[in-house]
């Protein structure tokens, strides 16, 4: 069985003192949830009985949200209104940022949007320029600290109970594991294939099992969980299949954390070791902080051994 | 070892104090699920630590009244319209004070059925049926399992009414549970370990940890104990609350009268016992003597399997503050 209940808690960008309802100010002035009693007229006008109030579906968003974060399942906007608005659906951009200032004033949490799925095979790019549907908004959300960085202490929000019971590293391995799979990825370019995958694990000692799981299973919950992206492609009779950043992978590693993993192993204050980092990240098409673009990364960098470029062809066809 | 410099008489706790502290314990909480005190008091001193990097804060000066118990309690005001709580409960075994959140309305099945497959959910109604039904009769309340009964339990036992509990609810009621093999009960069992729902005694018995008790407490109590289908019949009680506490039993001692439904803690009924002379060690309903050696737990299977009814008798209390 794979670590449910630990989870990775990231940062999201640097100092947030406090946490401000900014996006809520608009709507509503700044209200805190101890002073529910205050009823938004606005809203009770509109969403009608008690039970479809703002408030209340807000407070079930919340439960939502949680429950979603600690499967590591992303929240979705189709499911938040099937399960928690229901009839009120047209209530979810106050809901949502309701929901949004209680998570930060009570848990220290905000949503963070996942990037959209990236359009790698030939197929789906050629179905994405087809719709002209540009929109970035995933609609999936998950949840992020937003507690100053002092605060976030590994043996306080760290991955494996404090108890120290050896079997309790699994969690903490998986958090390890995903990283160096994100780090492999985004040092070949953004896209890894299989072979080379397996190879640097073989490296790792990781071919066969791992502490979490087997290997094979391990890299199944890393793609379920979204982390990493498996892309199963044929071409021309041949299948390839290839690793890239999943959208939680971006979100929760992203450009930071696979700097923190290379400066953990390089050193830190190495101006060499700054200036690949960022090399590698411009090459991976990974911004900082906030999630990659869409852009695909461009298929040729980093690969210099491996697989033949199967994709190349494609990717002249589509520009 | 601590030197607590906090009056007896406080102020409520301040709703507006409100900072990065609780939040942050709330995350490991969030993170955690479960915690024990010792494991607790270290979280919190560096939490602390974080909020004051000029004051480093010892471990040593994390006190529950002092501390924990106020910090929690602002949590808990503010965790309140979320139906989650920080809930706190002394291990029956250790008797460690143990911390956890606990989410108020949906029972823990459905929290644990978002992290389990359907045949896995099955397999652990089948234990909990083992625990408070099979291994739950008036003479012996074992309320455990022995690793060997757990194995056996992956695979359903046919034509048994615990067939209608291990009904799962959404779907899939029709087709027929198949069960989990052994490999994967062990890990089911290891996972429930790992998260604190289960414990694993040193005799190799299973039972419901702190948390699985704090969680389940309302699940249990509606599955296991029946109210009477007729006035006159005695309602079916599996499960019954300390005498001391008022929390579930299961691991403690029962009155030496079988009849009664007087249960205890350890640690409750030494202390209530504790200035009581040979005379007065009476059970507070029927007035039966007290001798502390009827067991509730895995003692109970334990000592009905030897002959001797030494050992757990009378421990030792530690008392934690």
């Amino acid at each position: 069985m794979p670590p449910r209940i630990s989870r990775r808690t990231v940062a999201v960008d640097g100092d947030v003192s406090t946490p401000t309802p900014t996006q809520t100010q608009r709507r509503r002035q700044a209200e805190t949830p101890d002073e529910d009693g205050d009823v938004d007229m606005e809203e009770s006008q509109s969403g009608g009985s008690a039970s479809g109030s703002v408030e209340q579906l807000s407070k079930s968003l919340v439960r939502y949200a949680l429950s979603c974060e600690l499967a590591r399942r992303p929240i979705k906007r189709q499911d938040v209104n099937e399960r928690v608005l229901g009839s009120h659906a047209r209530l979810f951009k106050s809901v949502f940022d309701q929901a949004n200032s209680e998570l930060m004033d009570v848990f220290g949490m905000q949503f963070a949007e996942l990037p959209k799925g990236e359009k790698v095979t030939a197929r789906q790019k050629r179905a994405a320029a087809g719709s002209d549907s540009q929109s970035k908004a995933s609609g999936m959300w998950v949840l992020q600290t937003i507690v100053p960085p002092q605060y976030r202490r590994p043996e306080v929000i760290g991955p494996a109970r404090p108890a120290g019971r050896p079997e309790d590293d699994t969690a903490a391995a998986y958090v390890g594991l995903y990283t160096m799979v994100i780090a492999l990825i985004t040092i070949a370019g953004g896209r890894l294939p299989e072979g080379k995958l397996d190879r640097a694990l073989r490296r790792m000692n990781a071919e066969q099992t791992t502490p979490v799981d087997t290997k094979d299973r391990t890299l199944a919950l890393m793609v379920k969980d979204g982390y990493v992206v498996k892309v199963r492609e044929s071409v021309g009779g041949d299948e390839t299949v290839d690793y890239i950043v999943g959208p939680r992978g971006k979100v929760e590693v992203g450009a930071e954390g696979f700097a923190d993993l290379v400066r953990t192993i390089y050193g830190e204050d190495d101006d060499e070791v700054e200036q690949k980092i960022k090399r590698t990240l411009d090459v991976a098409g990974v911004t900082s902080g906030v999630p990659a673009g869409e852009a695909p990364a461009p298929p040729a960098a980093g690969r210099k051994r491996g697989r033949p470029r199967r994709d190349e062809d494609e990717d002249k066809d589509d520009e | 070892m601590s030197r607590d410099e906090t009056p007896l008489v406080r102020d409520l706790p301040d709703e507006e104090a409100y900072n990065h502290v609780h939040r942050v314990v709330l995350q490991s909480f969030l993170t955690h699920g479960v915690m024990t005190l010792d494991e607790f008091k270290p979280i919190l001193a560096a939490i602390m630590t974080a909020h004051n990097p000029d004051r480093p804060f010892p471990e040593g000066d994390v006190t529950q009244s002092g501390w924990i118990t106020p910090i929690l309690q602002t949590i808990n005001a503010r965790l309140e319209p979320y139906n989650y709580e920080i809930r706190h409960g002394r291990n029956q075994q250790s008797k460690e004070l143990t911390y956890a959140l606990v989410n108020k309305t949906s029972d823990a099945m459905t929290q644990l059925a978002t992290r389990f497959s359907a045949s896995e959910i099955a397999y652990i109604r089948r234990l909990l049926d083992a625990m408070f039904e099979t291994n739950n009769t008036s003479v012996r309340e074992t309320m455990a399992v022995k690793q060997l009964e757990a194995n056996n339990l992956a695979k359903p036992r046919r034509s048994r009414q615990s067939q209608a509990a291990s009904m799962v609810e959404e779907g899939e009621s029709q087709v027929p549970d198949t069960g989990i093999t052994i490999a994967e009960a062990d890990l089911v069992l290891e996972e429930l370990i790992k998260d604190g729902f289960l414990q694993l005694s040193k005799h190799g018995y299973y039972s419901l940890a702190p948390r699985a008790l704090m969680e389940l407490h309302s699940y249990l109590k509606e599955t296991y104990n029946e109210t009477a289908e007729y006035v006159e019949d005695e309602p079916t009680i599996r499960i019954r609350d300390c005498e001391g506490c008022r929390e579930i039993v299961t691991y403690g001692i029962r009155c030496n009268n079988r009849e009664c439904g007087v249960r205890w803690h350890d640690r409750c009924a030494n202390q209530y016992y504790r200035n009581k002379s040979g005379d007065g060690k009476k059970c507070p309903k029927c007035r039966t003597a007290c001798g502390g050696d009827v067991y509730v737990g895995e003692r109970a299977d334990r000592v009905a399997g030897r002959t001797s009814s030494g050992g757990g008798r009378g421990e030792i209390e530690e008392d934690e503050e």
